[in-house]
Formats: C-alpha cells, structure tokens, sequence
C-alpha cells in the first residue's frame, strides 16, 4: 500500500528525476566507500588535495554543487573512476578497417552504341574505397 | 502532543517500509502534510518530486535506508533503561538541497517519516523547519518509549510495527 498523495506526487515526477536521483545515490555511496576503503578522513582528504577541510565538507556535504572539474579532482586524488560516460554506438573499434562492410551497388551502365543496358555489379570495400567490377558481359 | 497512531506509508518497495504517524482526531499524517504543502510551490515542487524518487526508488526498492543517505539532526537522546535515538533528515545531500523531511531510521528496512519544511537556517531549531522539527522530537521520543515498554514491537519480518496485542492497529498514547 502506498499513500495517495505520495503516489501522486511520484506520478508527476519526469524521467530525469529518476535519474538524478539515482546517480546521486551512487556517487555518495561511491565516494564514501573509497574514503573508507582508503582509510581517508575528510581532513585528510583535504590536506591531500590541498584544500582547506571546510571545502571539502561543502562537497561531501552537499552544500556545494559538483561540478565536472571538481569531480575531475576527487577523482583524480581518490583514484577510482566517479563517472564513466560511455561512447557514442558507432565506437572506433566498430569502424576499424578489418571491420568495416563491403557496400554493395548496382547501377546501370550504357555499354555499347545500340543503347543496351546491363546490370553491373560494382563491390566497393567501405575502407579502402576500392571498387571491383563484375560486369555479366565482361568476358 | 496527543494520541497517535503509526501507520503504514508506503510499504510497496521490496527493501524498506516508510511509516508514518497520524494524530487520532487528524485527517492527514505528518507525511502527507509535507507532500500536499509543497507539491504546488512553483519553486519547491521539482526538489519535493526528487526526494518522493529517492524514498521510492532508492531507499524503498533498491538500497535500503542505508546510514550515508541520512544527515543526523540531533544529539543522541538517552532513554532509559538503555537505547539511543537520533531524528534524522532524510535528505539529498547534494546543492544545499531546499527541503528537510525529519525520520525516526529504526533500521535499514523500516523507517518513520514525519513532516518536513523549507530549510531556512542553518539549524533545523531555527527558521522554517524549528516547529516540525520540534514535534519529530517528540513523535520520536514516544514511539522508542513504546517500543522499550513493548506498548508496540517490530514484527519477525522487520518491516512493520505489531501493537503488544498482536493487532497491527498501533495507537501510541
């Protein structure tokens, strides 16, 4: 069971909330499980990046907002990976030369003085651009 | 403060339970009093719908009412004959997030909601949040002294309150 008002107030929340809320929760549990792990206090965390403790209680504490810099920073001190932002679909390896397809195309050429049309197959490796000819009268 | 009743606020998530607490002669709970002040402030409504997806999602359904979600608000209170309690904030803990929503965290798994305000001061005794804050105090305070006189207890499944009678009805006086 669940209260009326609260489901409703879920039910007008966008997607994005969901999100942010989400990403949230994984960087506070993330970066406090590397400062334990690592045995860190956040005054020491503070002497290490040079920063005054009262700095970096305002970013552990939510009274200053993340920026992509200072997450650049904590990350950097701390070690660990705190976002990963993965690559666009078409990735390089994708489009590496051994990986990349053969387009097939066809089109009609005019091939001798009486107009005739032929259907010439022409395979042209995406990579290289190189073309092969494999025209039907041809031989 | 007059008699209450513990009752269920959202139980639908599979790793917490939300309580919350509703004066007998009192139409809405501490809770829904919260969410119905501020689902309409044009300025309050966007961080009033992240907390409502943090209870939900990350909290209720996926992590559990873990302590690093949790700001403490107050020293912790001695009652004797032995146990702590502290009031807690449930907050996001990120940009000077506006809003303060006072909890009793009794574990990981069952959690009291009361009511909550717009953060206005630094301390949650001053500014907008020093009266909710004040009655969380006390709603706290008695629902621990029911659980150590065993007026009510927690129930084999940890997620809900049971009164010394079996009955899932909990009047607190």
């Amino acid at each position: 069971m669940r209260n009326k008002i609260f489901q409703e107030v879920l039910d007008e929340a966008p997607k994005e909330v969901e999100i942010f809320v989400r990403l949230y929760a994984d960087l506070v549990l993330l970066i406090n499980s590397v400062l334990k792990e690592k045995g860190l206090t956040q005054k020491a965390l503070a002497d290490q990046m040079d920063k005054r403790p009262s700095e970096i209680h305002k970013w552990l504490s939510g009274e200053h907002n993340f920026t992509l810099r200072s997450l650049a920073k904590l990350e950097a001190e701390l070690g660990v990976k705190l976002i990963e932002v993965p690559k666009p679909h078409k990735t390089e390896r994708e489009f590496a030369p051994n990986n990349r397809p053969t387009l097939h195309v066809c089109w009609k050429k005019e091939v001798s003085s009486q107009q005739e049309d032929v259907i010439q197959v022409d395979w042209v490796n995406a990579s290289t651009m190189e073309q092969t000819y494999k025209t039907p009268n041809a031989g | 403060m007059n008699n209450f009743t513990l009752e269920v606020f959202d139980d639908e998530g599979s790793r917490c339970t939300f309580y919350t607490v509703r004066g007998t002669d009192e139409l809405q709970s501490e809770t829904e009093k919260f969410f119905a002040r501020y689902r309409q402030d044009a300025i309050l409504k966007k961080p009033l719908q992240e907390l409502a997806k943090f209870l939900e999602i990350v909290i209720g359904e996926e992590d559990g009412a873990l302590e690093h979600y949790f700001k403490f608000e107050n020293r912790a209170q001695a009652l004797p004959p032995s146990g702590n309690f502290f009031i807690e904030e449930v907050m996001i803990n990120y940009g000077n997030f506006p809003l303060r929503l006072y909890c009793l965290r009794i574990s990981e798994s069952l959690v009291v909601l009361f009511n909550g305000a717009e953060k206005t001061s630094r301390s949650a005794q001053e500014g907008k949040t020093s009266m909710v804050f004040h009655e969380a105090n006390q709603y706290a305070r008695k629902i621990m002294d029911a659980l150590l006189n065993k007026d009510i207890r927690i129930g084999g499944d940890q997620r809900t309150f049971v009164s010394y009678d079996g009955s899932s009805e909990t009047i607190i006086y």
